[in-house]
């Protein structure tokens, strides 16, 4: 049966010209399939092509373009990418590693970041109740003008500052060299600016004496060095200086005024700028200071690095009677009797 | 250049399991035209269907499985009706273009589930384990269509018919 059953189905051959006309369409339908083949692979490339400008947009939005330093004592430096958001943060001391965790800064804007920071700070101690706290701001960017980096840190001042009132924001944006020596001495590019500002006035001062000073401390005896107290610099060198702290702190000046007329009791910070030109030598005299306490009633905490701001080496050892913190009633009041002067 | 294009040597597989699809198309439809549509059908299946396969026997079973499903679709489609597959009258439309033998028409006549298996039996020499595998059912199944679909062509062929 096999075989008869297998006769029977031999019979059934194809034709030639089926086997012809199949392979006719077959060969038309590869040519369709290429062409979709073809239309497939644009399709892709161009959806590669999207991929690739949103993953481009994305870095170059997402990668840090500027950094902003932060100094209180806590020093700590904030990457902000382009759209000012920090997008990593380090700490450049252990003031700052506990103060705190760079997940509840990542991704803030540099504003709402910066007064992250000072509420920490607040909470932890470093920034006084009474007196007058400093905070000094400062970026750094190579790719974003200086116009745009110093509205963000008006911005970041003014927010800070309408925040707080006893707080008073120096701010600047730092030249490529200036963040490269910063680096080189491991400390932040705004405290190195204002060691400067000291050096231009005393000669003697290093930035190991000031390296664990807060900015409080610091301000403090850059505007003893600068008022009329200070015999020993000169009324140029004086000017100069006054005047870039004028410069650091031109914004905070402009609204001091409306602040006075709003809240006369919160003026006492924003004096700073304006008492280099003014002139009070009584606020820096050694009659208001002896008053005053350097340690303990500014507010600052018992830390390390507070401890060795209110009374910096160097003027310990030498015998710079160099002013030390303020006290809460002078706002830049200083402990030490600026006697190198005399 | 169309002679190129044309030839079909140029598709391997249309030249070494074209009889076969072309035979089995037949059993199904019964009639050169539709033969002819179902097999360029089964042959553009393969095409597009970008398959690898691991030798040439899961080549040709996979072939026979598309020609099979090929055929009952458009036997079903010409019923046009969702009705069962061995519901549907297959055409019998006139070809008179050879005459047929008398166990060529039995077979012609048989179910269509009963086609497939005294195709793949009798002509591919496929064993009931095979089969059963090439058409995704129980061995037992096999044996019970061979079974039936013996007893039709015996019915039909008579003395004929010897297993």
């Amino acid at each position: 049966m096999n075989l008869k059953i297998k006769q029977a189905l031999d019979a059934i051959q194809p034709d030639e010209a089926l086997l012809r006309n199949t392979a006719q369409a077959l060969r038309a339908q590869q040519r369709r399939s290429a062409r979709s083949g073809r239309r497939l692979v644009f399709a892709a490339a161009s959806l590669l092509l999207c991929a690739g400008l949103f993953g481009a947009g994305w870095w170059y939005f997402s990668t840090p373009v500027t950094s902003l330093y932060v100094d209180i004592n806590p020093s700590l430096v904030l990457q902000l990418d382009r759209r000012n958001s920090v997008a990593a943060v380090q700490y450049l001391n252990d003031d700052a590693r506990g103060l705190i965790e760079e997940s509840a800064l990542r991704g803030k804007t540099a504003d709402q970041a910066v007064d992250l920071i000072l509420a920490a700070a607040s909470q932890a101690g470093y920034l006084s109740n009474s007196g007058t706290s400093y905070v000094s701001l400062a970026s750094y960017s190579a790719d974003v003008p200086r116009n745009t980096q110093q509205d963000l840190l008006n911005g970041c001042a003014q927010q800070a500052e309408s925040e707080y009132k006893t707080v008073s924001v120096y701010s600047s944006t730092v030249d490529s060299a200036l963040k490269a020596e910063a680096e080189h001495d491991s400390i932040s590019a705004g405290k190195l600016e204002l060691i400067k500002m000291i050096q231009q006035l005393d000669r003697s001062a290093t930035v190991d004496q000031y390296r664990h000073s807060s900015v409080t401390g610091i301000m403090n005896h850059l505007l003893y060095l600068t008022s009329d107290s200070n015999t020993a610099a000169t009324d140029t060198c004086k000017q100069n200086v006054q005047g870039r702290l004028d410069d650091m702190h031109r914004r905070g000046a402009h609204q001091e005024t409306s602040r006075q007329d709003d809240s006369p009791d919160a003026d006492q910070p924003k004096s700073h700028s304006q008492t280099g030109d003014e002139g009070e030598p009584e606020e820096h005299s050694p009659a208001a200071q002896e008053g005053s306490s350097s340690a303990g009633q500014d507010g600052q905490p018992p830390r390390d690095g507070s401890r060795e701001e209110d009374a910096p080496p160097a003027h310990e050892q030498d015998g710079h009677s160099a002013p030390h913190e303020p006290s809460p009633e002078s706002g830049h009041e200083t402990a030490g009797e600026p006697d190198d002067g005399d | 250049m169309a002679a190129a294009s044309s030839n079909p040597s140029s598709f391997p597989a249309m030249e070494k399991y074209g009889t076969m699809v072309y035979r089995i198309c037949f059993l199904y439809m019964k009639n050169k035209a539709d033969a002819e549509d179902a097999f360029q059908d089964v042959f553009l299946r393969h095409l597009e269907a970008h398959r690898l396969f691991f030798s040439e026997e899961h080549e040709k079973a996979w072939l026979c499985t598309v020609a099979f499903n090929r055929c009952k679709d458009l036997l079903r489609r010409s019923a046009r009706g969702n009705v069962s597959i061995d519901e549907v009258e297959e055409p019998a439309g006139p070809d008179n273009s050879s005459p047929r033998s008398d166990v060529l028409e039995a077979v012609l006549q048989l179910p269509a589930k009963y086609k497939d298996v005294i195709y793949l039996h009798y002509y591919e020499g496929y064993s009931s384990r095979q089969i059963a595998r090439i058409l995704k059912c129980t061995e037992n199944t096999i044996y019970s269509q061979l079974s039936r679909a013996r007893g039709l062509l015996k019915e039909r062929l008579g003395d004929e018919f010897e297993d």
